[in-house]
């Protein structure tokens, strides 16, 4: 794997926030690789920035300073319709609160995702697959309020995989669950990975995401600290 | 402070938008209901105040002859004054006569008075300067063009003033403001005469030198108490003193009749007041219900944390509540100003017409009271009723998920019935669809907003339109002559006809018909009678029949209220108090001639015995003409005044003259009721606005998702804007029907006395439509607006931080 080129560079990645008169440093000159089909989670304390990073790498902001390449692509020279073509498409995320569509079904929550890339055939049929394949088989026709958390949880997560994103990001994905739906979802993420690839960036402090890790940065004050690869 | 007091500010503050929007509600609702129906109280006062600066005579005591001006003061000692209840007495001439201004003859009162040092009566100038020479005169305002109606005279006009076989001529140096003739009644005919009764001033010297008269003819009175007790017992002393041949005639300033003319106009203004008052604070009623509910729902998550650390849910209660109420007073206490600015300007324009001397905002205190207390209790309860779903949140429920479970329905049928239909085959176009109908309660309220605020719109147009509308039709339809002449002695038809085609060209069509009055019991009730086969009347029959014979006649609606009686009924009137008629009523005739029964003269000299007695048995008392239609303004004028000379009428009214001396004395009217529209609109277009932008506010978290998934900006827009559009369109069609409604009992209301048809013009549903399309474009607007102007990882952080 280190043999090949790797998919997502990020050299001197910069990111500072105006906070009333000064000013947050979030990302403080991160640097580093990501190779395709990698499960990858990000650690750090609270503040350290783990989330600015994945906004950064998922195209919801843009550095200050600092490049990000995608597939040899700079997308930190894009556009706010630049980076919302490269959500749409090439992107999967998962946020730590849900953030379905309450009018729309499962099957649809997870179809509407393939409707934005404008992949429009079979969606239903598709969407339904990719239920069933995180265990909601039976339930694609709730509404969001009609399913438990971690229920709405993978949905989210078969809305993030449907599409088949080359890079899916997860900010705390199983932060609001019980620890046994927590390891059930860690499973399904992993399996996911195997069974489709997929490129992970989690951010997690979830023993059941963390020990399936192959590599592990931890953040701290913006900066990368450590890098553990439990692939070796 | 306790903190979850404390949060009731912080929550006003986070949502300065939902928080203006209240406050705006309440303020507008104050204002437009209060704002009108403190106009009464107002326009009484002004009058009031008026009288009182200008020191308005209570007596006035109008001699046979003249007497020396000192005798006046002369006339009652201190003491004798004091027994009488007489506070003050002056003397005065005063005399009829006629001025002829750019060749038209107005009536005139010569009033002879001492500029300097008048104690009574006093004269107000509004511009000009007193008189210095001997040819200047001062002139009532309501001739001059400072006021909207009449001559419309300006300073330095000539007038000839036509007076005992003598004519001088006189120039204007002034107007003047006199509290007796505020209203300006024709003494002889109590007509009102706004502007066309030319009354002038001059100095008493200079008046007696004119035209030979010495001393004065005329005693102003001031009592001690202001009643007619009081007048009647000065009257008697002075009386006797003068000795009754002394006396030509009593003037007593008639409070009472003032105040009823003028309450009878403001008391329409005042209904409007409470209608659209109350209609405007029911709609701020259902904006604060709306928008209080939108944000339990915003904050079912906190809900559920009070409830999860341990709140009473009555605790919950209250603070949303309270936090309605707190907005809804800080509207109040700005309604309470923008009412007195809006009194200030209704006034204004309102009693323009008038010319008062003093014009003051003034709330009856009672109103004030009522008023305030009732938004208050209207805010409270339906602060309380939007806030009574927060006990059905239970803080498993809430905390579980961001999503209500409170309502859930299945897809809609339109949903169904659209989809074929490309535009409505992806899954976006659902979701607007959905939230809406799968929603009911949060989306009724929504477009009832809509609605409400809609109907405030369209009654108050209507109003504006269906009084224009009924007055053409009047003159249209019904009253199809174009000048009518009542004479002052029953003449033969076919003379009047003979000498006008012998006399004068011009003239088309002549029709001679009755106008008298007749007695039912003891109240006098004119009467109009037509030919039976009369081209130039037509009746509007509201109710009943058109039929005029022998044994039936129409009769106005507003006097067939008075008299409680319906088609089928009969009554019985008399012409002489002594035999009495009893007939049928055909039909109730809804026209501008409300007051009047209506009969054809055919039927009269069938039924009335006695009919020589009051001379119409070959005779007719009025007739009514058309012109010809290339007739010159020049030629009508001359028409008038050979028949001026001709008939020595009592009355010659041009109908294009009168309808639009109608509709500039109800221009103080009108322009209520256009503000009343504007204000209208200003409520459609705020309600509908807020209404709409909190309830896709209310969904942020959601667009926040289709961005964060890469949805195109089109895409949201068009989102947004479907479901904008749906609730306008709902709302819209919820309007419709209640507008219906509410149409006819608001006329009724307002005008208890007047009948109005009640029609809404189509022109104004479509106006309607648009201003709610432009709501939708402005609410889509500006919660695009917010959307993309915020930036995504901000929103996503701030989200969390929530
Ligand atoms: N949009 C923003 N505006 C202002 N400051 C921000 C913004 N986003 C992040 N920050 C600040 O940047 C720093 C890093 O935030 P970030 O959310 O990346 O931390 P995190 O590592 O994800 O923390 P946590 O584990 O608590 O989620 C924090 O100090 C935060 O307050
Ligand atoms: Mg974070």
């Amino acid at each position: 794997m280190a043999l090949k080129e790797p998919m997502v560079v990020l050299s001197d990645v910069h990111r500072d926030f105006a906070l009333g008169d000064h000013i947050v440093h979030a990302l403080r000159g991160v640097s580093m690789e990501v190779y395709e089909g990698e499960f990858i989670v990000v650690l750090g304390p609270s503040g350290s920035g783990k989330t600015t990073l994945l906004n950064q790498i998922g195209g919801i902001d843009s550095p200050t300073k600092g490049t990000i390449k995608v597939k040899g692509e700079e997308i930190t020279e894009w556009g706010t319709g630049q980076l919302g073509d490269y959500r749409r498409n090439r992107v999967g995320w998962i946020f730590q609160f849900f953030n379905l569509i309450p009018s729309l079904r499962a099957w649809e929550n997870v179809a509407l995702a393939l409707e934005f890339k404008g992949d429009r055939e079979n969606i239903k049929s598709r969407a339904c697959d990719m239920l069933k394949a995180v265990g909601l088989g039976d339930k694609t026709d709730r509404f969001p309020s009609q399913l438990s958390g971690g229920e709405q949880q993978r949905v989210a997560i078969a809305r993030a995989l449907v599409k088949n994103p080359e890079i899916i990001v997860a900010d705390e994905p199983t932060g609001n669950l019980d620890f046994v739906t927590g390891e059930k979802i860690a499973d399904l993420m992993k399996d996911l990975n195997e069974q489709f690839g997929g490129t992970y960036l989690v951010v997690s402090h979830d023993i059941n995401i963390t020990e399936k890790a192959q590599r592990v940065f931890y953040l701290r004050d913006g900066q990368i600290e450590t890098v553990e690869d439990h692939s070796k | 402070m306790k903190i979850l007091t404390m949060k009731i500010f912080r929550d006003i503050q986070f949502n300065k938008f939902r928080s203006i929007m209240i406050i705006l509600t309440v303020f507008l609702a104050l204002t437009l209901g209060l704002g009108l129906i403190n106009l009464k109280n107002s326009a009484m006062v002004s009058v009031e105040a008026t009288n009182k600066q200008l020191n308005n005579a209570d007596l006035r005591i109008r001699l046979s002859g003249y007497i020396p001006e000192n005798n006046v003061s002369l006339l009652l000692s201190e003491s004798e004054k004091e027994a009488a209840g007489i506070t003050d007495l002056e003397g005065r001439i005063f005399e009829y006569s006629t001025v002829n201004y750019k060749d038209k003859i107005h009536k005139a009162y010569l009033i002879g008075i001492n500029f300097d040092n008048a104690r009574i009566n006093k004269l107000k100038l509004r511009v000009g300067d007193d008189p210095i020479s001997d040819d200047q005169v001062l002139v009532e305002q309501h001739f001059g063009n400072i006021l909207p109606l009449g001559a419309q005279a300006k300073l330095n006009d000539h007038l000839s003033i036509n007076f005992r076989n003598s004519i001088v001529n006189v120039r204007i140096a002034g107007f003047v403001a006199d509290s007796e003739y505020i209203f300006v009644v024709d003494e002889q005919t109590n007509a009102i005469t706004l502007g066309e009764l030319c009354i002038i001033y001059i100095p008493l010297e200079i008046l007696q030198q004119k035209f030979n008269l010495t001393g004065v003819n005329e005693i102003l009175v001031k009592t001690q108490e202001r009643s007619n007790a009081a007048n009647q017992k000065a009257d008697q002393a002075l009386s006797s003193l003068l000795g009754e041949n002394r006396i030509q005639n009593v003037i007593y300033w008639d409070e009472s009749m003032e105040r009823g003319w003028l309450e009878l106009r403001t008391d329409a203004m005042e209904n409007i007041g409470v209608v659209f008052g109350i209609f405007a604070l029911i709609v701020g009623s259902i904006a604060i219900y709306n928008s209080l509910s939108k944000l339990i729902i915003a904050q079912r998550t906190h809900i559920g944390l009070y409830g999860a650390l341990g709140a009473k849910n009555r605790a919950i209660l209250v603070h949303y509540t309270s936090s309605g109420l707190m907005l809804g007073i800080i509207g109040i206490i700005l309604g309470w100003i923008g009412a007195t600015l809006t009194t200030f300007v209704l006034i204004n324009v309102a009693v323009s017409v008038f010319g008062l001397v003093v014009i003051t905002v003034s709330s009856n205190p009672s109103n004030f009271v009522i008023i305030t207390l009732l938004a208050i209790f209207l805010i409270l309860i339906f602060s309380i009723l939007a806030t009574l779903p927060v006990l059905q949140i239970t803080p498993h429920e809430a905390l579980r998920a961001p999503y209500s479970t409170s309502e859930l329905g299945r897809e809609p049928f339109l949903e169904r019935l659209l989809s074929p239909f490309r535009i409505f085959k992806g899954l976006a176009s659902k979701i607007p669809l959905r939230s809406v109908f799968m929603n009911k309660r949060r989306s009724l309220s929504t477009a009832l907003v809509v609605s409400a605020s809609m109907v405030i719109l369209v009654i108050s147009a209507s109003l504006f339109f269906d009084y224009i509308y009924a007055l053409d039709q009047n003159y249209e339809l019904y009253e199809k002559y174009d000048a009518k002449v009542i004479l002052s002695t029953p003449t033969s038809e076919t003379e009047i006809k003979q000498w006008i085609h012998q006399t004068i060209t011009g003239i088309t069509e002549i029709e001679g018909f009755v106008y008298t009055s007749v007695w039912i019991g003891n109240q006098r009730v004119p009467l109009q009678a037509f030919h039976q086969n009369a081209s130039l009347r037509d009746y509007n029959v509201i109710a009943g029949e058109k039929l005029l014979s022998k044994y039936e006649i129409l009769i106005g609606n507003n006097l067939a209220n008075d008299l409680e009686v319906k088609p089928g009924d009969q009554i019985s009137f008399s012409f002489n108090l002594q035999s009495n008629l009893t007939v049928e009523v055909a039909g109730i005739t809804g026209e501008i001639a409300e007051n009047t029964i209506l009969w054809t003269i055919e039927a009269i000299q069938q039924s009335v015995s006695d009919i020589h007695h009051i001379g119409i048995k070959e005779n007719v008392t009025a007739f009514a003409f058309t012109f010809s239609e290339t007739i010159s303004n020049d030629d009508k004028n001359q028409i008038k005044q050979f028949i001026q000379e001709r008939f020595n009428p009592y009355v010659y009214l041009d109908s294009s003259e009168a309808k639009s001396t109608i509709l500039e004395f109800l221009n103080m009217f009108m322009q209520l009721l256009v503000l009343v529209a504007l204000l209208g609109l200003a409520t459609l277009v705020l309600f509908t606005f807020s209404s709409m932008s909190i309830a896709m506010m209310e969904r942020e978290m959601e667009f926040l998702a289709l961005r964060a998934m890469g949805a195109k900006h089109r895409t949201i827009l068009r989102i947004i804007f479907t479901e904008n559009l749906i609730y306008g369109f709902f709302g819209f069609f919820i309007g419709v029907p209640i507008s219906f409604a509410l149409l006819k009992p608001t006329y009724e209301f307002i005008f208890p006395e007047l009948y109005l048809p009640s029609v809404i013009p189509v022109e104004l549903w479509a106006f309607v439509a648009v201003i709610i399309c432009l709501c939708v474009f402005l609410a889509t607007t500006l919660i695009a607006w917010r959307t993309w102007r915020s930036s995504l990882p901000d929103m996503l952080y701030n989200r969390m931080a929530n």
